[in-house]
């Protein structure tokens, strides 16, 4: 007995239901987490809509959580493309925050113009990304390493450094509490007066679209994509595969570190280790669910950024907390991948018969 | 630097290796059939949860180790129904199974726990009559909770399984040619399964280790991505239980080291100095990649689903 | 003798999407025979024996072994009813031992391996077939010739009465095909029943006591050794008609050396050694055939040349250029271009458009890229137009059926995607064309269509290296044909210098022109 696949036609209906269907399908799910946790779960929709739909300020503040995603998603998808497996978007995150707060708080003692230390900073938070990245992608292409392995522990090693610098050099000599650095001057100018979004939405939003047309319309995003697709193909058509390989975690990377920066420079405005809160991981979901098209990702980022926004609003409605949507991502996931067997292929039992 | 601080980085080195390296092994003997489990970090998430509710609720720790590996069995063999039998992408498979019991652990713990810590009765360690008496080493090496001994003593079973035994040859051929395998009649579904499960068994009872010999409680993401240390390892490794099981300790001994040397940092009034120690032994693994790659040859069908054509 | 059968295979019909593979065959086997199945590649020698040991189901027939109707449905079955058999390609397990890989998938030895035991009782069995080994040797170290014992001692450890060995010569060395074909006689005396599948003529002619031939499918010759002759052998295994279609060409107007090579010497995918010290050369406005049957070198030869594999020994040279070490990329833009056999695995990217596709070799010319100041030309946005222009010319002049020239590649069929492939790589316009297999699986339209169009690439001054299982095509296309063997060239001619059964002979190894005579063809 065996099961046998076959690919289905599918239509741009197939493709758009199923992402729908696997978040649809989660939030079932989810609830009957919550009546298990003895909540009702229509209380607990409710709350969550409207916390993160219901009103200007919460839209503008969803749109706000979705910005990181939005970034290290797009990031994740493109080196998705060139067949690299980027998990450490997390750790490259984390080195653009390092890098744009040590980067701003330097230019700002010396007495930049603030402007101009935004601009540098932000460079600096992708640099950071990008170079932390290229790493992997160096051990990757010229030795064989699996770029999963190196990347998660570089995502350890961001962390463990980011904990050394906090309680080191750039510990903020007046803090008691919690490590943290000192407060950075330069913040993100905000774009709708009244509500807490900055301009780091619009970057996010220009770069997703950026990196859209690299991928489909430039010779390197088509390259990088050949090379995803059938790497035979690749170099048979001569393309420089080593170097493509560099690049797609580079890129990915400097998009991560590029989402450090930013929330550092629109959102928390200091550092603290409270800003590693798995984004980079939720982000590779992000990037599945967007089927590795920037625009596509547009539409997953705004579900995860309604998922982190609107559950503080559950969290205060019914008593459980964040990690609610932890558990929605994973199911989210899981079912994805359950639907996308079940969409994209016609799976048969094939069952063999003795001959008498 | 004195000799009591030695001991006690030694007992602590060997203790933290454990969970690290019986996880480790378990990937090892599944990536030895052709299979990549990224997921492990989730299982031992998972089974730790478990291990201390389990505990909390009975009292008893043998259920508490039990319920761990049960719990491993069966995310592994949920994990297997995706990558052997639907023939999913192992990767992605893992990666979601890796979320899942992130978040459904955390989710589990907080809905019963809310934001308590709680504590359990950690397991007792386990002493050795004669051999505990060793001046200097005795007291580290053989005074120590069960997981330590396991660790050897699993490792040691495991290289014997994997090496001498008839299933143990049609694992390893099943990682490198399972084509071959087909042509001469073995199942290659049911031993990829048997090993993932194996494996997943093994990340179970690392996780219950963890929870119930070192920290005595649960939280958010309690290993700290452990299971991707243990999958790093058994690259380092070169896919053989005895060499991961050098990394493992290598890695226990050098978080112990840094651990145990906070007093100093304070005193010296570098207290950050100890996050920096914490670094070493990540870097250590990465490096030692890095040093041993030229030669390392995973599995050769690692990562692929097999199909008869 | 009285022969008796303890195989019959009745009526076989395997069928795959487009092609009957085996054609209403019927075989017999007679007890302590060797029967050699002839043919060439494609003729459904090793799909029939795929059915036998269970790896394929059959859509029609039956199959009776020692008069017991018997079914097959992987190959536990197959050896359970006594039969062994040694593939074409290997199945060792390359990281294990000899002793290792000879004990796969047997479940006599227990839980607990002895591996002390094993390691005695198989130097024993190994040295009353007359074989000296060490079985703790990993696989790996091991020369072609060896791993192909290591899997015939696999194959008789489990004491069958039926044992199949396809192509087992496909890389030994003479010296070891003399040792195998004493062992065989060896096995015979001991009562085995053996069917031994070759495309080679003068090995047959060897060891067989009966010859099947298999031409497309069918039985199109039954033979005993006495009443075997190799030209009639030859005449079966290629066929006559071949020389009913040949069509004269216009001869070229041969200039200057393009392409030469030197001793070219490349490892095969399995470790052997594929090509063995080929040199040549072509001319521009020559288009030079590769004959043979395929297996025997030439894709090797084909992707040394273009860069996809490196050469062990010898030397390429372009246009007086020294390549043996040049990347690709670097031979794509010097103006190689080449047409895989392996078409899904290096031509196209299926999920990729056809427009796209269209470009894949081109990627380097600067016309499909927009001109923009300031950006750098990698960001720069391609040129749709001129790229969609390519497509759809590409489409319409070599009558790719497709819904768009949007749609992805991998929806397209066979002979569609083929048609995409030679459309791009001859439009490129290049100074040499490497063309492996380029019209197989089209209509005769398209064949026609292909022909012409290679012909008028030669009449521009390009060289063309056309490497075709089509005796038909080569002979009416090329200007001078090598004949390929075991990774050699072992015949050099011009179209109707040679008659059809020399040619066969050539082919199947049973005849070699003398070194001299084919480095004439060359001056």
């Amino acid at each position: 007995m065996t099961l046998v696949f076959r690919e289905r036609e599918v239509s741009l209906a197939h493709i758009l239901i199923l992402p729908l269907l696997a978040v649809g399908v989660a939030f079932l799910a989810g609830s009957l987490l919550m009546i298990w946790a003895n909540v009702d779960p229509l209380v607990g929709y409710a709350s969550f809509l409207s916390g993160s739909l219901g009103g200007y300020v919460q839209v503008t503040d969803t749109l706000l959580r979705t910005t990181p995603f939005l970034l290290m998603a797009v990031g994740i998808a493109f080196s998705n493309r060139s067949g690299v497996l980027n998990v450490g978007a997390e750790g490259q995150y984390l080195m653009g925050a390092i890098a744009t707060t040590a980067t701003a708080l330097y230019l700002q003692s010396v007495g930049i113009n603030p402007v101009v230390v935004l601009i540098i900073s932000v460079i600096a938070g992708a640099t950071a990304g990008a170079l932390w990245a290229s790493v992997a992608g160096f051990m990757k292409a010229y030795f064989e390493i699996n770029e999963i392995v190196v990347t998660v522990i570089m995502n350890w090693l961001a962390l463990k450094i980011m904990q050394w610098l906090l309680r080191g050099p750039l510990k903020n000599p007046l803090s008691q509490m919690w490590p943290m650095s000192p407060p950075v001057g330069v913040k993100l100018p905000i774009i709708l007066p009244g509500t807490r979004l900055h301009a780091g939405f619009i970057l996010a939003l220009v770069i997703a679209l950026l990196t859209h047309y690299i991928l489909f319309k430039t010779k390197t995003g088509f390259m990088v994509r050949v090379l995803g697709s059938n790497p035979n193909a690749a170099k048979y058509s001569g393309l420089p595969v080593k170097k493509l390989i560099v690049f797609s975690l580079a890129y990915s990377g400097a998009l991560a570190g590029l989402a450090g920066g930013i929330e550092i420079l629109g959102v928390f405005h200091f550092l603290y280790e409270g800003i590693a809160v798995g984004l980079g991981y939720t982000s590779i979901i992000a990037s599945l669910l967007g089927r590795n098209n920037p625009v596509g990702i547009i539409g997953s980022s705004l579900i995860f950024g309604m998922i982190y926004n609107g559950t503080v609003y559950l969290q205060s409605a019914t008593g459980l907390t964040y990690t609610f949507s932890k558990a929605v991502e994973g199911l989210i996931y899981i079912f994805f991948m359950l639907f996308t067997i079940l969409i994209l292929y016609e799976v048969k039992l094939v069952v063999k018969r003795e001959e008498s | 630097m004195s000799l009591e601080l030695v001991q006690s980085i030694i007992g602590l080195g060997l203790a933290m290796s454990a969970p690290v390296a019986i996880s480790s092994l378990g990937e090892v003997f599944s990536e030895r059939s052709g299979l990549i489990n990224l997921g492990i970090d989730g299982i031992m998430l998972m089974s730790a949860f478990v291990s201390f509710h389990a505990v909390f609720l009975t009292g008893n720790i043998f259920v508490g180790y039990l319920l761990g590996i049960a719990t491993g069995i069966m995310l592994g063999l949920l994990l297997g129904f995706f990558t052997v039998i639907l023939r999913f992408n192992q990767v992605v498979a893992g990666m979601g199974l890796y979320f899942l019991g992130f978040g459904l652990s955390d989710f589990l713990y907080r809905a019963l726990y809310a934001d308590k810590i709680v504590f359990i009765p950690k397991t007792s360690t386990l002493r050795i009559p004669l051999l505990s008496e060793i001046p200097l080493i005795g007291g580290a090496l053989f005074n120590q909770y069960p997981g330590v001994y396991l660790m050897f003593i699993l490792t040691g079973i495991m290289h014997f399984i994997l090496y001498y035994t008839r299933v143990g040859l049609w694992v390893r051929a099943l990682g490198e040619n399972p084509r071959a395998c087909d042509a001469a009649g073995i199942n290659v579904t049911l031993y990829r399964l048997f090993s993932l499960a194996l494996g997943s068994a093994l990340a179970g009872l690392a996780g219950a280790i963890l929870c119930l010999e070192i920290t005595g409680l649960f939280y958010e993401n309690l290993t700290y991505g452990m299971g991707f240390i243990a999958i790093g390892l058994a690259y380092f490794g070169k896919w053989n239980p005895s060499r991961s099981l050098v990394g493992s300790l290598i890695f226990g001994v050098t978080w112990s080291v840094g651990i145990s040397l906070q007093d100093i940092f304070i005193k010296i009034g570098r207290p950050e100095m100890t996050y920096f120690m914490i670094m070493l032994p990540y870097l250590a693994v990465l490096l030692s990649l890095l040093a041993i790659s030229r030669g390392a040859r995973p599995p050769a069908s690692l990562g692929k689903p097999y199909y008869r054509e | 003798m009285i022969q008796e059968p303890i195989l019959r295979m009745k009526n076989i019909v395997k069928k795959f999407p487009g092609v009957v593979a085996v054609d209403h065959v019927d075989l017999t086997l007679n007890r302590g025979e060797v029967l050699a199945i002839l043919g060439e590649n494609g003729a459904g020698k090793t799909t029939l024996m795929n059915v036998l040991y269970g790896l394929l189901r059959p859509d029609e027939g039956e199959i009776y072994i020692e008069d017991k109707k018997v079914s097959h449905h992987s190959p536990i079955d197959a050896i359970r009813n006594g039969i062994g058999m040694v593939h074409q390609h290997f199945t060792l397990v390359e990281d294990l031992t000899i002793s290792e890989n000879i004990i796969l998938g047997l479940k006599e030895f227990g839980f607990f391996i002895d591996m002390k035991k094993i390691t005695r009782e198989i130097e024993e069995f190994a040295g009353k077939l007359g074989l000296k080994i060490n079985p703790n040797v990993k696989v790996w170290q091991l020369s072609a010739g060896e791993k192909q014992k290591v899997e015939i001692l696999k194959a008789l450890f489990r004491n069958p009465r039926i044992l199949i060995l396809d192509e087992p010569t496909s890389v030994l060395t003479p010296q070891d095909t003399k040792e195998l074909f004493k062992a065989i006689r060896k096995l015979k005396q001991n009562g085995l029943s053996i069917i031994f599948i070759s495309h080679k003529l003068e090995e047959v002619l060897q060891i067989a006591d009966r010859i099947v031939v298999l031409r497309r499918g069918k039985v199109v010759g039954e033979l005993l050794r006495n009443e075997a002759e190799p030209r009639l052998l030859a005449e079966l295994m290629v066929g006559r008609e071949v020389l009913l279609e040949v069509k004269a060409t216009p001869k070229a107007q041969v200039g200057e050396v393009i392409l030469e090579i030197q001793g070219l010497e490349a490892l095969g995918d399995r470790g052997n050694l594929a090509l063995r010290g080929v040199s040549m050369k072509i001319k521009s406005g020559e288009i030079l055939g590769i004959a043979g049957v395929s297996g025997n070198g030439q894709k090797e030869l084909a992707e040394t040349i273009y860069g996809l594999r490196k050469p062990t020994r010898g030397k390429i040279f372009f246009l007086g250029r020294d390549i043996t070490k040049s990347s690709v990329l670097d031979r794509i833009q010097l103006g190689i271009s080449y047409i895989p056999a392996e078409r899904l695995k290096y031509g196209v990217v299926g999920d990729l458009p056809l427009y796209e596709n269209a470009i894949l070799t081109r990627i380097a010319e600067n016309q499909i890229i927009n001109s923009l100041p300031v950006v750098p030309p990698s960001l720069r946005p391609m040129n749709i137009k001129v790229i969609e222009k390519f497509a759809t010319d590409l489409i319409s002049r070599y009558s790719v059926v497709t819904p768009s020239h949007k749609t992805l590649v991998r929806n397209l069929s066979g002979g569609n995607i083929q048609r995409v492939i030679v459309g791009r790589e001859i439009d490129r316009k290049p100074k040499l064309l490497i063309a492996e297999e380029p019209t197989a699986g089209l209509d005769i339209a398209a064949t026609e269509f292909i022909r012409e169009k290679l012909i008028e690439l030669k009449n521009n001054n390009c060289s063309i290296l056309l490497i075709s299982s089509d005796l038909s095509e080569l002979l009416s296309l090329s200007d001078k044909i090598a004949i390929m063997y075991n990774g050699e060239i072992v015949g050099a001619f011009k179209p109707g210098e040679l008659d059809i059964d020399d040619i066969g002979l050539m082919m199947s190894g049973y005849k070699k022109m003398l070194r001299e005579r084919i480095d004439l063809y060359w001056a």
